[in-house]
């Protein structure tokens, strides 16, 4: 069913929002890419935008051998 | 984070779907793979709206095999599907969808039920995807290019020219200043022909007439467009492609006019008429008028430009293109195709262009999403008026599909989470961004510096106790993860 608007109570736009955090998601190299994927059955998802955190480390990296 | 940390963050989502450029140069905000998400006003990405199986359990049971679901048997092919309102004489309407089915014509009151409008066997072969329906003159006309057309009357009964000689064969028509204009003539391949004015049935009177369009030029007449801006536009292929411009109000000051040479039209069924653009899918890509007229009929102004690699890579089995259809989704903001994956026997890829974010400029961001539904085959697919089947949502526009098993699906089921499945089947929402190298942290750092990267933020809508998978990929390597749709929101401290 449609949510209920009430005037002068309810709120025009959205205002549903939050984030997720994944540390997890470490290691060094050049180049990142990121796939987020929902496969449930009556699952939604819905994705606003995203952050990465990085440090800039070497300029001239080396490869490993 | 330490104090060395930054972050780079993109924010909502503006940007569009590219999987022909490379994925490097791309914008952050960009996609290189949209499956199954459509994208909302804000550009937000979301999992599409799920389908029910059109009948009268489907407000509980979306895979309802209730009785008079299935039409003929549960290996016939939807082919043909049309909302009819019929007026007649009375200011209140009658609603009616109406199905080619296998080789039948069903008709359904809107309720979630079919019953066959004539004897089964009655009109062409299950296996013709030129099959067509137009809504004029208080009939749906009914035609394939193969069999004798035949018309549904406004009380659902199968009726015929009743005026001169019969319909020649023909394959799709447009109901225009209250005639029907037909085409793709079985005898006349590049004829264009109308009927008398307030009467569909006169094909031969003082009052009809035909047009020859440059005939013998290695083309047919393939297509129409439905009235636009006062005019029709006609589409000749599938070989070279050319379009032509009708005017005039009567007989004695109807005109044509070449319009534009190129991007040949395979499929009468995969043209799209809006209100305020006309839409087609050809050998090359996907066009639009407006942008075709405007930018001219080079590749850099397809609209499918973005999405190039279907055609060019042939992911899309450009042979089955002429079986293709086209629909029109105004709540939506999208139009699109169905089409055929390489490699595949059902057209099962909805190809989907949200017209309302894109900019149609050569080089303009491109909001495209490609909408995967598992296991069936769609013939064919319109937008229909929801009826009282679901009171909730009666006479809103929803987007139907038709099957190989006789059955329609009825679309645009998100009004909330139950409704996220494709007959109860689940189905997977699938977003990437381009491979990131040079980021705009506090300070730039370029592609060829390392970076120590350590941790992804992603903002969402909190829509449930559900969870998305992530999977990243730093060079060659990928780490996966899960991330909980509701949210964190509770910091240390």
């Amino acid at each position: 069913m449609p949510a209920v608007f009430t005037l002068d109570t309810s709120t025009l736009g959205g205002n549903s929002f939050n984030y997720a955090e994944n540390p997890e998601i470490e290691d060094r190299g050049r180049s990142i890419s990121v796939t987020w994927s929902q496969s449930g059955k009556n699952q939604d998802m819905e994705i606003f935008g995203y952050s990465i955190r990085y440090k800039e480390t070497e300029k001239s990296p080396k490869e490993q051998v | 984070m330490s104090t060395r940390e930054t972050q780079f963050t993109a924010h909502p989502a503006l940007g569009g779907l590219d999987i022909s450029s490379d994925p490097t140069v791309l914008d952050p905000n960009f996609l290189i793979i949209a499956d199954n998400i459509e994208y909302k006003e804000g550009g937000q990405r979301k999992k599409r709206p799920g389908h029910r199986v059109y009948s009268t359990g489907m407000v509980t049971s979306p895979a309802s095999t209730a009785t008079n679901t299935i039409m003929v048997t549960t290996s016939a092919s939807v082919r043909a599907l049309a909302d009819f309102w019929a007026y007649g004489a009375s200011i209140v309407p009658v609603q009616r969808y109406i199905a080619v089915t296998g080789a039948s014509i069903y008709q359904s009151p809107a309720d979630g039920t079919w019953s066959p409008i004539t004897v089964s066997s009655s009109f062409g072969s299950d296996s013709n995807r030129t099959t067509n329906l137009m809504v004029g003159g208080d009939k749906v006309v009914v035609s394939d290019g193969v069999s004798q057309p035949i018309a549904v009357s406004s009380a659902a009964a199968l009726v015929g020219p009743t005026t001169g000689a019969n319909w020649p064969i023909f394959t799709a028509a447009r109901y225009h200043l209250n005639r029907m204009w037909y085409f793709g003539l079985s005898t006349s391949p590049s004829a264009f022909n109308f009927t008398a004015a307030n009467n569909i049935f006169d094909s031969t009177g003082a009052d009809s007439g035909a047009f020859t369009i440059s005939v013998g030029d290695g083309d047919a007449v393939i297509g129409c467009s439905e009235p636009f801006y006062a005019s029709l536009y006609i589409f000749k292929g599938p070989h070279h492609g050319d379009i032509y411009q009708l005017s005039g109000k009567t007989p004695s000051d109807f005109s044509l006019v070449p319009v534009t040479p190129g991007a040949p039209l395979l499929n009468h069924r995969a043209l799209v008429t809006t209100p305020t653009d006309i839409f087609w899918l050809s050998r090359y890509g996907v066009h639009s008028l407006q942008t075709t007229v405007k930018f001219g009929n080079v590749e850099e102004a397809f609209l499918s430009l973005p999405i190039q690699r279907l055609w060019r890579d042939r992911l899309i089995n450009i042979n089955e293109l002429d079986q293709a259809w086209g629909f029109w989704h105004p709540i939506r903001n999208i139009v699109g195709w169905c089409v055929r994956p390489q490699g595949e026997t059902n057209h099962h890829w909805l190809i989907c262009y949200n017209y309302a974010l894109s900019d149609p400029k050569p080089g303009g961001k491109k909001f495209w999403s490609i909408w995967k539904t598992t296991n069936v085959d769609h013939p064919c697919g319109a937008v229909l008026l929801v009826g009282n089947v679901d009171s909730n949502h009666q006479l809103d526009p929803h987007f139907h599909l038709g099957t190989m098993n006789g059955q329609v699906w009825e679309g645009d089921q998100d009004v909330n989470d139950a409704g996220l499945n494709d007959a109860g089947q689940a189905y997977t929402a699938t977003i990437q961004i381009p491979v990131l190298t040079r980021f705009k942290g506090k300070s730039e750092t370029p592609e060829t510096s390392e970076k120590e990267f350590c941790g992804l933020v992603t903002y969402f809508n909190p829509k449930g106790q559900y969870s998305a998978n992530v999977s990243a990929v730093i060079d060659r390597r990928t780490i996966s993860t899960t991330i909980s749709l509701q949210g964190g929101g509770d910091p240390l401290g």
